[in-house]
C-alpha cells in the first residue's frame, strides 16, 4: 500500500493512473481512502478511474461520506465535479446521506447537495427541496425551484405558488416555468396575475403555453401587442403551443380578433419576416388561423417539416372551412408533394367547391393524389361521381383500388349491387377482389350466394376478400360459407374464416373449428384457438388446455389467453401451472391471463421481484386490474425502488402513481 | 403504400423485448442507438 501511495504522488499522470488501477479488488478499508485521495487528482482520467472502481467494487455506504466530503474542497473544481458525477450515479442509494449533509453552514455544498438530489429525482428528498425554497442563499433557493418544477410533483404547485407571489425575482422566474411544467390548473390564478410584474412576463407567458388552458388566452393575446418585441415574441410562441397542443383554431381566431385592435394583422406580417426561425414559423400560422390569405403561400411551404405538417394541416383546412375558394390557387403546382398535401387538406375541407379539381385529379400521375382525389369526391355526396370513381378499380396500385372501394362505399344508396355481383366473375383478379370487398364494405346481404360460390375462385386474393365481405353480414347463409373457408386449402383463408367465425355464435362452426387445432399451420391453429375464447366456448378448455403442450409458443401464449377469458377452476389451474415454465414469454402470458380470475393477488405479487423487467411489468398490469390496497402498497415500494423506466411508466399507467 | 416507405415506431417495452428476443436467439445485440435499425428491418415486407 505504501507503494501505491507513492504512485498517487508521482508527476508522471499514468503511473498515477496506474496507482488507482492497482487498488482493483482491494478491501475497502485499504483501498477507499487512496480512492478518495485519487478524485482530488489534476488529472481527469485519473479522477475517473478512482470514481469507477469505488462504484463497482465497494459498498456505496462507505465511501459517500468521503464522497460528500469532496464537494467542501473549495480550491478544486475538478474533484467538486468528479464527486457530483459520482453521487449521481450512486442514485437513491445516496439520499439519506445528502439529506443529513444539507444542515451545513457551507451554501456551495446545499447548492451541490440540491443539484445532485434534483438529478437524482428521489421522491424521499422532496421535503428536503420544499425546506430548501426558504434557504438563505439565492442560489440554493432558485436551483431547487427549478429542479421541484423538473420533478413535475403536483404535492409542491402550493410553495411554488407562494415564491410566485412573493415578489423575489430571483426565484419566481424559475418558478412560473416549473409550475407550468407540472401542469397542475390550480397554479393559473397566480400565473395570470404575475402577468403583471413586467420582469416575469415571459416565463410565465411559457408556463401558461405549458398548461394550454383556452380560458388563459384572453390573458396573453393583448401581449401581441405588447410595447416589448421580446414580450410579443413569447406571446406568439405560447398561442402557437396552444393550437399545437389542440386548442381549436376558431377559439384562437374569435380570441384575437376580439381583443387585438387593426394592427394585429400587420404586427404578425412583421414576424413572418422575423430571422429567428420559430416566430417566423408561429406568426405565419396565427397569421393562417387569421385567415389572412397572405399566410397561404409561406403556410404551405411549412409543410415540408415534418413537426409542423399536422399543425399547418389543420390551419389550411380551418382557412379552407370558411373561404374554400381561397385555396383554390393552391392545386396549381408542379411539386407533387404539394399536390398530395393540399389534396389531403382538400378531402376534410370537402367543399363542393373542389369537385371539379378532384375529378381532374383522378388521372393524376401521382397514385397518393388519384386515391385522395375518389376519397374527396365521395365525401361531396355526388352520385354521379360513382361512374368515374368506378374506374380506379383496375387502377395499377392496389393502394388507389382501396381507396376507390372505400369512396364507392361512400356512396352506397347509388351503388348497383348486381353490377358488382357480376364483377365478381370479371376475368381480371383484382376486380373480382374489389367487387367482394366493396360487397362486404356496403353489407349487401342479396350477394351472398354469389359471393359464396366465389370461394371457389382460384385467386387466392379473391377467396380473402370474400372472407372479409361475408364475416361482415352474419347471416346464416354467410356463416354456412365461412364455414366452408376454414376447409379451403391455403392456410391465410382458413386462418381468416376462423377469426370470422369468433364473432358469430351457433354451434355448427363448433366442430370444424376443434378440427383446425390440429391442423398443419400453426398460424391457422392460433386463429381457431382465438376464435374459441372469442366465443366464449367453455367446451373448448379441455382442448385448449392440450394446446399448451404445443411445440410453438405462439400457440401456447394464445391458449394461455383464451383460457383466461373462458374462465373456470380448470383454466385457472391449467394457467397456474404455465407459470413455473422456462419461456420467460409464455410465464408473463399466463401471469397477465390470471388477472380475469378473482383472488390471486397472492400469487401474482411475487413476480414484481422477478429479474426480468417485462415479468415485472405483466405483473403491474395484472395487479393493475384489481388494485387492493395491499397490491397498492406493494406496488408503491416498487416503485420506490425500481429503477427501469419501463416498469416505472407501467407502475404509473396502471396505478397513476407519480 | 406507393414509393413511401414507413416506418413502424416501437414502443421502448416493444424493442426491448425484440432486442432481448435476438440476443437470446443469435447473440446480435441492438444498442438503444440502433432502434431505428430495428424499426427499419421491422418495416420491410
Amino acid at each position: 500500500m505504501q507503494e501505491m501511495r507513492k504512485f498517487l504522488s508521482d508527476e508522471d499522470v499514468e503511473l498515477r493512473r496506474k496507482g488507482v488501477l492497482a487498488l482493483r479488488r482491494r478491501s475497502s478499508d485499504d483501498a477507499i481512502p487512496l480512492l478518495l485521495k485519487a478524485m482530488e487528482d489534476t488529472s481527469w482520467r485519473v479522477r475517473k478511474t478512482a470514481a469507477e472502481i469505488l462504484l463497482e467494487e465497494h459498498p456505496p455506504e462507505r465511501s459517500v461520506n468521503g464522497l460528500i466530503q469532496l464537494l467542501s474542497i473549495e480550491d478544486n473544481a475538478g474533484a467538486r465535479n468528479s464527486a457530483i458525477e459520482t453521487l449521481v450515479k450512486l442514485g437513491k442509494k445516496a439520499t439519506s446521506f445528502l439529506l443529513e449533509a444539507f444542515e451545513t453552514g457551507n451554501r456551495d455544498v446545499r447548492k451541490f447537495i440540491i443539484d445532485i438530489i434534483g438529478e437524482v429525482k428521489d421522491r424521499k428528498a422532496l421535503p428536503l427541496l420544499l425546506k430548501a425554497l426558504k434557504d438563505d442563499d439565492d442560489n440554493v433557493r432558485a436551483s431547487a425551484v427549478e429542479h421541484l418544477g423538473q420533478m413535475g410533483d403536483p404535492a409542491v404547485v402550493d410553495a411554488l405558488t407562494e415564491i410566485l407571489k412573493s415578489g423575489d425575482l430571483w426565484t419566481a422566474f424559475p418558478a412560473a416555468d416549473a409550475l407550468g411544467r407540472i401542469g397542475d390548473k390550480k397554479a393559473i390564478p397566480s400565473l395570470i396575475s404575475a402577468l403583471a410584474v413586467k420582469a416575469l412576463r415571459e416565463p410565465v407567458l411559457k408556463g401558461l403555453g405549458h398548461l394550454s388552458a383556452p380560458e388563459t388566452l384572453e390573458h396573453i393575446v393583448p401581449f401581441l401587442m405588447d410595447t416589448s418585441k421580446t414580450i410579443q415574441e413569447e406571446a406568439i410562441k405560447t398561442i402557437g403551443v396552444f393550437y399545437h397542443n389542440g386548442v381549436s383554431a376558431s377559439f384562437i381566431c374569435e380570441t384575437m380578433s376580439r381583443l387585438s385592435g387593426p394592427d394585429l394583422i400587420n404586427r404578425l406580417v412583421s414576424h413572418a419576416w422575423s430571422k429567428k426561425a420559430d416566430i417566423r414559423v408561429k406568426a405565419i400560422l396565427l397569421l393562417g388561423l387569421m385567415q389572412d390569405e397572405r399566410a397561404l403561400g409561406p403556410l404551405l411551404e411549412l409543410y415540408t417539416e415534418e413537426s409542423l405538417v399536422e399543425d399547418v394541416k389543420r390551419a389550411l383546412v380551418f382557412i379552407g372551412r370558411s373561404k374554400p375558394g381561397s385555396l383554390l390557387p393552391l392545386f396549381e403546382t408542379d411539386n407533387q408533394y404539394q399536390k398530395r398535401f393540399i389534396t389531403e387538406v382538400a378531402v376534410e375541407v370537402a367543399s363542393p367547391l373542389y369537385s371539379a379539381v378532384f375529378e381532374n385529379f383522378l388521372s393524376d400521375g401521382d397514385g397518393h393524389v388519384r386515391a385522395s382525389a375518389a376519397i374527396g369526391l365521395s365525401m361531396l355526396g355526388n352520385m354521379t361521381a360513382i361512374q368515374v370513381v368506378k374506374k380506379l378499380l383496375s387502377d395499377p396500385y392496389e393502394d388507389v383500388q382501396e381507396a376507390a372501394v372505400t369512396a364507392l362505399s361512400n356512396l352506397r344508396e347509388g351503388i348497383d349491387v348486381d353490377e358488382f355481383i357480376s364483377y365478381l366473375k370479371h376475368k381480371s383478379p383484382a376486380m373480382r377482389r374489389n367487387a367482394a370487398m366493396l360487397l362486404g364494405a356496403v353489407g349487401a346481404e342479396n350477394s351472398v350466394s354469389a359471393l359464396g360460390y366465389a370461394l371457389k375462385d382460384e385467386d387466392v386474393s379473391v377467396r380473402q376478400a370474400v372472407i372479409e365481405a361475408l364475416s361482415s353480414m352474419k347471416t346464416d347463409e354467410s356463416v354456412k360459407y365461412l364455414i366452408l373457408g376454414l376447409t379451403d386449402e391455403n392456410p391465410h383463408i382458413r386462418a381468416s374464416a376462423a377469426l370470422s367465425l369468433g364473432s358469430v355464435g351457433g354451434e355448427k362452426a363448433l366442430d370444424p373449428l376443434f378440427l383446425l387445432l390440429s391442423d398443419s399451420d400453426d398460424t391457422v391453429k392460433v386463429s381457431a384457438i382465438r376464435s374459441l375464447g372469442m366465443r366464449g366456448e367453455r367446451k373448448a378448455v379441455k382442448a385448449l388446455i392440450a394446446m399448451l403442450a404445443d411445440r410453438n409458443g405462439f400457440v401456447v401464449t394464445t391458449a394461455l389467453e383464451s383460457l383466461g377469458t373462458l374462465g373456470g377452476d380448470e383454466a385457472r389451474d391449467a394457467l397456474m401451472k404455465m407459470l413455473a415454465s422456462e419461456d420467460r414469454e409464455i410465464r408473463r402470458t399466463a401471469i397477465r391471463s390470471l388477472s380475469s380470475f378473482e383472488g390471486l393477488e397472492e400469487v401474482t405479487l411475487p413476480y414484481l421481484q422477478d429479474p426480468d423487467w417485462a415479468t415485472r411489468v405483466a405483473a403491474i398490469e395484472a395487479l393493475g386490474k384489481r388494485p387492493t390496497e395491499r397490491v397498492r402498497t406493494e406496488v408503491e415500494k416498487l416503485f420506490d425502488r425500481e429503477e427501469d423506466p419501463v416498469v416505472r411508466r407501467a407502475i404509473k399507467e396502471a396505478f397513476d402513481v407519480r | 403504400m406507393f414509393d413511401r416507405e414507413e416506418i413502424v415506431p416501437l414502443h421502448e417495452g416493444e424493442f426491448r423485448l425484440i432486442r432481448d428476443l435476438i440476443r437470446d436467439h443469435c447473440g446480435i445485440f441492438f444498442d438503444d442507438g440502433s432502434r431505428f435499425l430495428l424499426e427499419r428491418r421491422l418495416s420491410k415486407d
